[in-house]
C-alpha cells in the first residue's frame, strides 16, 4: 500500500456534470511536452484545452482573451522569460491559478515564479495521470511544495520579520503578512520530509487543508507593491498609459 | 631627518644668534659710552677727575665720625691724586697682615661746578638739587660720605659685597633750602691687603646723572640677575625633559650648569643689603660655582665632540674638589682669607681653561661641527673676558670698566639654548619623519596585504570551482554517463523494449535531479537532505505497492555538509532504496534517524528477503555496495548491513565533526 504523498494527493475526479470544466491554457515552446499535456487533457473528462502560446509575446497576447482556470507557463521561452507572462497573468486574470512547468523543480526557478504570482509548479517528466492530478489540485485551491522550497519560504519570512523588527516601524501596508503559527508548523513538517497526508494526521486536519495552507503561504510571498504592479502592467501594455 | 632641513633651521637659528650677539655688542658699546662720556645736553655736569687723598693706617674697622672738623681738612698730608685711583691688592697675603686696615680720605672740590650749575638756572628747583654719582668704589671695607664736614651717607651690610659692583647715586642737598656742599669727603675704611679703587666721580643734576647711574646699574646688576634667572628656569625645563628621558644626560648636565651659572651670577648683583649667609659662605659659593662651571662646561663640550682627553676631567674635578674643601669656611681660617685668595684660585684655573679651549679648538677643527666650533670660540672669548675681570678685580685696570663674566654666562646661555634647541627641534623632526616613514611603510604593507588577500580569494575561488567541476565530472562519469552509454548500446543492439528504454532514461533523470538537489542550500540539515530525497523518490515508489514509513527525528547540525558530501549521502541512500526495490520484494521500507555517539545515524530497514552480506561484498555483483562504502569513507562515514530472513537493516553513520581535510 502506498502512502499518499503530496504528488498523489489530489481531489478525485468528480462526475462531469456536477462541477464546471477546468479550462487550461499553456505557454510552452517544447512541442513534446505540449503534446503530452494536450493528450493528458483530452483524457481527462473534466478539463478543456483552452489555448496555447509558443513565445512570451504570444503568451502576453493570450492574456487579452477570456480568462482560464489554470495557466501553465514555461520559464525558458525563445523571446524572453515566462516570469513576465506569470506576472502579467496574475494581474489581469486574478482568479486564474498559474503553474510553472519546470524540468527539475529547483529552488531558484520555483521561488521566482511564486513571487511573480504562480500558485504551483509541474515537473515536466511527470506522468499523464500525475499531470492531470496536479492541475486538478491546483484548480481547487491547493498548491504543491517540496522540502527545499519550504525551507526557502521559511527563511524568507524569517528575514522579513527580522527586517521589520530592526526597522522598528509598523509593517508597511504592502509588506507581506507574516506566517501564522500553523502555517509555520506545516512548513516545518515538510522540511522534515513528511507528506501532506502525514502532516494532516499529525495536525488533525484534512490533507486538502494542508494544500490550501501552502497556497495561502505562496500568496503571502507575492510582490504586493502597488506601484511596482502598475509599472509592470504598463510596461506590458496591459494598462492605458 | 633630512640634512637639508637640518641645515635650514640651523642657519635660521644661527642668524638669530647673530642678531642677538650684535644687539648685545651695541648695548655694551652704549654701556662703555655711559661710563666715559663727559657731556650730555647743553649744560655740562661736573666730572671730577682729581682729588686729594690722605691714608691713615689702623688695626680694625672703625665707625665713621658724625662730623669732620675744618682742622682735619687743613692738616698736612693731603696728596693730590688723579681719578680713577687704584691701590693694588696683595694677592698672597701673610696671615699677620690679614687684619691690618687703612682709612683712606678722598677730598673732592665741588665749588666751581655747582655754582655754575645753579647760576645757569636759578628759578628751577630741580636744578638746585645736586647729586653725586660714583660709578664704582671697590674694596673690602666701608664707605662714608661727608658734605661740608657733615656725614651724608654710609655703606651698610657686608664689608665685601656692599660696594664693589654697585654704582652709587647720592643726593647731596636733600633738606629744604639746603645748599649744595662745596667739599665732599669720602672715607673708605678698608683691609690693607684687599687694595682699593675709586672711579672718577660725577656731580650734577638728576637729569644729568640718573640715566648714567641706571644704565650702569642695568648692565652691572640687573641684566645678570634677569639672565641668571632665565637660565635657571630653562635649566628646570631641561631637568623635566631629563626626568622623562634619562638616557639623554645632556639635559641633566644643562640643568646642573644652569644652577652653577645662577649661583655664580649672585656674585654680580647681590650686595648692599645684608646677606642671609655669612660673607665667607657666600664667597665660597660664588667661587665654587665658577670652578664647577668650568668643569661642567668642559663635560658638556666633551659630550659634543666625543673625544675627551682621558685625564683632563678627572684632574680638573679633583682640583676643584680639593679647592672647595680647603676654602670651605671654618677649614682654613678667618673670613677675609678666602676673599683675599680668590684671585689665586682663579689663576689656578687659568691653565686648565687654556688647555680646555685648545683641546676644544683642536676638536672643532677635527669635527668641523658647528656646535663644537661655537663652544670652542666661546671658551677662548671667555678666557679673555676672565683675564680682564681678573685685572679689574685686582685693580690693574681702571675701575670704570664693567665686569664681563656675566656676559660670558649670557653667551653660554644663548649658546646652550641654541644647542639644546637644535637637539630638541632635531628630535621632533626625526620623530616626524619617522612617523611619516612609518605611515608610508604601513600603507605599502597594507597595499601588499590587499593584493595578497585578493590573490588568496582568487585562489580559493578557483579551488572551489575546480573542486565543483571535479565532483560533477566524477558524478556524471560514474552515474549518468555510464547509464546512458549502456542504454545507447542496448538500443543499438536492439531487443530492448520501449518501456525498458524509458525506465533507463527515467533513472538518468533521477540521477540528474539528485545532482541538482545536492547543490541546493540545505544549510547543514541532514533531515532536509533526506526529505528532498524522499520527495524525489516518491514517484518511483508509486505503484510498486511498497509502503514508506518515515520515522525521522530531529538531528544536530552537520557543519561539514557541503554539496559534495550531500551528493555522496544522496547517492548512498538512493542506492540502498534502489537495491530494496530491485532485489528484496519488500512491502515496507522504514527510514529512521537517530543521534548515535558523536555522530548521526540513518537506518533503512526493509521486510523483504535478506542476503548474505559477506558474499555480496565479495562478489563482483556487489559493485553497488562497494560504491556505498567508498562514498561513505570519503565523508568519514560508515555503512553497514544486517540481513536476515525477516529483512535487511542498512545503516549509514556520519560524524558530527569531520577531521580537517587536506587540500
Amino acid at each position: 500500500m502506498t502512502a499518499p504523498t503530496l504528488a498523489t494527493m489530489a481531489t478525485p475526479a468528480p462526475p462531469a456534470q456536477a462541477v464546471p470544466l477546468i479550462h487550461v491554457a499553456i505557454v510552452e515552446d517544447d512541442i513534446g511536452f505540449l503534446t503530452a499535456l494536450q493528450r493528458a487533457l483530452l483524457a481527462a473528462p473534466d478539463m478543456r484545452h483552452a489555448g496555447a502560446a509558443g513565445t512570451r509575446a504570444e503568451g502576453l497576447a493570450l492574456l487579452q482573451g477570456p480568462p482560464v482556470d489554470v495557466l501553465l507557463v514555461d520559464l525558458g521561452l525563445p523571446d524572453g522569460s515566462g516570469i513576465d507572462v506569470i506576472r502579467a497573468a496574475a494581474k489581469v486574470w486574478p482568479s486564474c491559478s498559474i503553474m510553472v512547468s519546470t524540468n527539475f523543480g529547483d529552488e531558484t526557478h520555483v521561488m521566482r515564479s511564486i513571487e511573480a504570482g504562480a500558485a504551483g509548479y509541474l515537473l515536466k517528466d511527470s506522468s499523464a495521470t500525475k499531470i492531470v492530478e496536479e492541475i486538478r489540485s491546483l484548480a481547487s485551491g491547493g498548491s504543491p511544495i517540496s522540502p527545499i522550497i519550504a525551507r526557502q519560504v521559511l527563511a524568507r519570512f524569517r528575514h522579513d520579520a527580522a527586517a521589520s523588527l530592526a526597522g522598528d516601524a509598523p509593517l508597511a501596508p504592502d509588506a507581506p503578512q507574516p506566517l501564522s503559527a500553523r502555517e509555520k508548523e506545516v512548513l516545518d513538517f515538510i522540511t522534515k520530509g513528511f507528506t501532506a497526508h502525514e502532516i494532516a494526521k499529525l495536525m488533525h486536519l484534512s490533507h486538502f487543508t494542508v494544500r490550501t495552507f501552502v497556497r495561502r503561504i505562496y500568496s503571502k510571498l507575492k510582490v504586493t507593491s502597488k506601484a511596482e504592479a502598475i509599472y509592470e502592467a504598463r510596461s506590458q501594455g496591459l494598462l492605458e498609459k | 631627518m633630512k640634512p637639508e632641513a637640518r641645515g635650514c633651521w640651523r642657519s635660521k637659528a644661527g642668524r638669530l644668534l647673530g642678531y642677538l650677539t650684535g644687539l648685545l655688542g651695541l648695548v655694551m658699546v652704549a654701556a662703555v659710552a655711559a661710563g666715559s662720556s663727559g657731556t650730555v645736553g647743553h649744560v655740562a655736569s661736573a666730572h671730577l677727575v682729581q682729588a686729594q687723598l690722605v691714608s691713615i693706617p689702623g688695626s680694625g674697622f672703625t665707625l665713621p665720625p658724625a662730623q669732620v672738623d675744618e682742622a682735619f681738612l687743613k692738616a698736612p698730608g693731603w696728596q693730590p691724586i688723579a681719578l680713577p685711583y687704584m691701590a693694588r691688592r696683595v694677592i698672597a697675603s701673610q696671615p699677620s697682615n690679614a687684619s691690618r686696615t687703612v682709612t683712606d680720605w678722598y677730598r673732592l672740590d665741588l665749588t666751581s661746578p655747582t655754582e655754575s650749575l645753579v647760576k645757569q638756572s636759578p628759578m628751577s628747583q630741580s636744578l638746585n638739587e645736586i647729586y653725586l654719582y660714583i660709578p664704582r668704589w671697590k674694596t673690602v671695607g666701608q664707605l662714608a660720605i661727608y658734605g661740608d664736614g657733615q656725614l651724608l651717607y654710609q655703606s651698610e651690610g657686608s664689608m665685601v659685597y656692599n660696594g664693589y659692583n654697585h654704582p652709587l647715586l647720592l643726593q647731596l642737598n636733600g633738606a629744604a633750602g639746603e645748599k649744595s656742599p662745596a667739599t665732599v669727603l669720602l672715607r673708605i675704611d678698608r683691609l690693607q691687603n684687599a687694595g682699593s679703587a675709586l672711579s672718577t666721580v660725577w656731580a650734577g643734576t638728576a637729569q644729568q646723572l640718573v640715566w648714567r647711574y641706571q644704565l650702569r646699574l642695568f648692565f652691572q646688576n640687573q641684566l645678570p640677575f634677569v639672565v641668571g634667572a632665565a637660565f635657571l628656569s630653562f635649566g628646570f625645563f631641561s631637568l623635566a625633559i631629563w626626568f622623562k628621558r634619562r638616557q639623554e644626560s645632556l639635559y641633566l648636565l644643562f640643568f646642573v650648569i644652569s644652577v652653577a651659572a645662577f649661583l655664580r651670577m649672585q656674585h654680580y648683583y647681590v650686595g648692599g643689603n645684608y646677606l642671609p649667609i655669612s660673607d665667607a659662605w657666600f664667597q665660597w659659593v660664588t667661587v665654587a660655582s665658577l670652578m664647577w662651571l668650568v668643569v661642567l662646561v668642559n663635560l658638556f663640550m666633551e659630550r659634543l665632540h666625543q673625544r675627551a682627553l682621558p685625564w683632563l676631567t678627572p684632574s680638573l674635578t679633583a682640583i676643584t674638589l680639593v679647592s672647595n674643601l680647603l676654602t670651605m669656611p671654618g677649614v682654613v681660617g678667618l673670613i677675609p682669607d678666602l676673599v683675599l685668595i680668590t684671585p689665586l684660585l682663579y689663576l689656578l684655573m687659568l691653565p686648565f681653561a687654556v688647555l680646555i679651549s685648545a683641546d676644544a679648538l683642536r676638536n672643532a677643527l677635527r669635527t668641523q661641527s658647528r656646535e663644537v666650533w661655537l663652544m670652542a670660540s666661546w671658551f677662548v672669548a671667555t678666557i679673555m673676558l676672565s683675564a680682564y675681570d681678573l685685572a679689574l678685580q685686582n685693580n690693574w685696570v681702571s675701575p670704570e670698566g664693567v665686569y664681563t663674566n656675566p656676559y660670558g654666562i649670557i653667551g653660554l646661555f644663548l649658546m646652550f639654548g641654541y644647542i639644546m634647541f637644535g637637539r630638541y627641534v632635531g628630535a621632533i623632526g626625526e620623530v616626524e619623519s619617522l612617523n611619516a616613514n612609518l605611515a608610508q611603510r604601513l600603507q605599502a604593507r597594507e597595499a601588499e596585504l590587499a593584493v595578497t588577500y585578493e590573490r588568496l580569494i582568487k585562489i580559493e575561488h578557483n579551488q572551489t570551482l575546480s573542486d565543483e567541476r571535479q565532483r560533477l565530472m566524477r558524478d556524471m562519469h560514474d552515474g549518468l554517463g555510464s547509464t546512458l552509454i549502456s542504454a545507447i548500446r542496448s538500443v543499438e543492439q536492439g531487443g530492448m523494449s520501449d518501456a525498458k528504454v524509458s525506465q533507463i532514461l527515467k533513472d538518468c533523470m533521477d540521477d540528474l535531479k539528485l545532482a541538482i538537489d545536492s547543490m541546493e542550500p540545505v544549510e547543514a540539515d541532514l533531515l532536509l537532505l533526506l526529505a528532498t530525497l524522499r520527495f524525489r523518490l516518491e514517484p518511483r515508489l508509486e505503484g510498486t505497492g511498497v509502503e514508506l514509513l518515515w520515522e525521522v527525528q530531529e538531528l544536530p547540525v552537520l557543519d561539514w555538509l557541503d554539496p559534495s558530501s550531500a551528493l555522496h549521502i544522496l547517492r548512498i541512500v538512493q542506492e540502498s532504496v534502489a537495491n530494496i526495490l530491485r532485489h528484496t520484494s519488500a512491502t515496507q521500507i522504514r527510514v529512521a534517524t537517530a543521534t548515535e555517539g558523536d555522530g548521526v545515524q540513518v537506518s533503512i530497514t526493509d521486510n523483504g528477503r535478506g542476503f548474505d552480506v559477506d558474499k555480496a561484498l565479495a562478489a563482483a555483483t556487489g559493485k553497488g555496495l562497494h560504491n556505498q562504502q567508498r562514498r561513505a569513507q570519503s565523508i568519514d562515514g560508515v555503512v553497514s548491513w544486517a540481513s536476515g530472513p525477516a529483512g535487511t537493516r542498512f545503516t549509514l553513520w556520519l560524524p558530527l565533526r569531520r577531521r580537517l581535510r587536506s587540500i
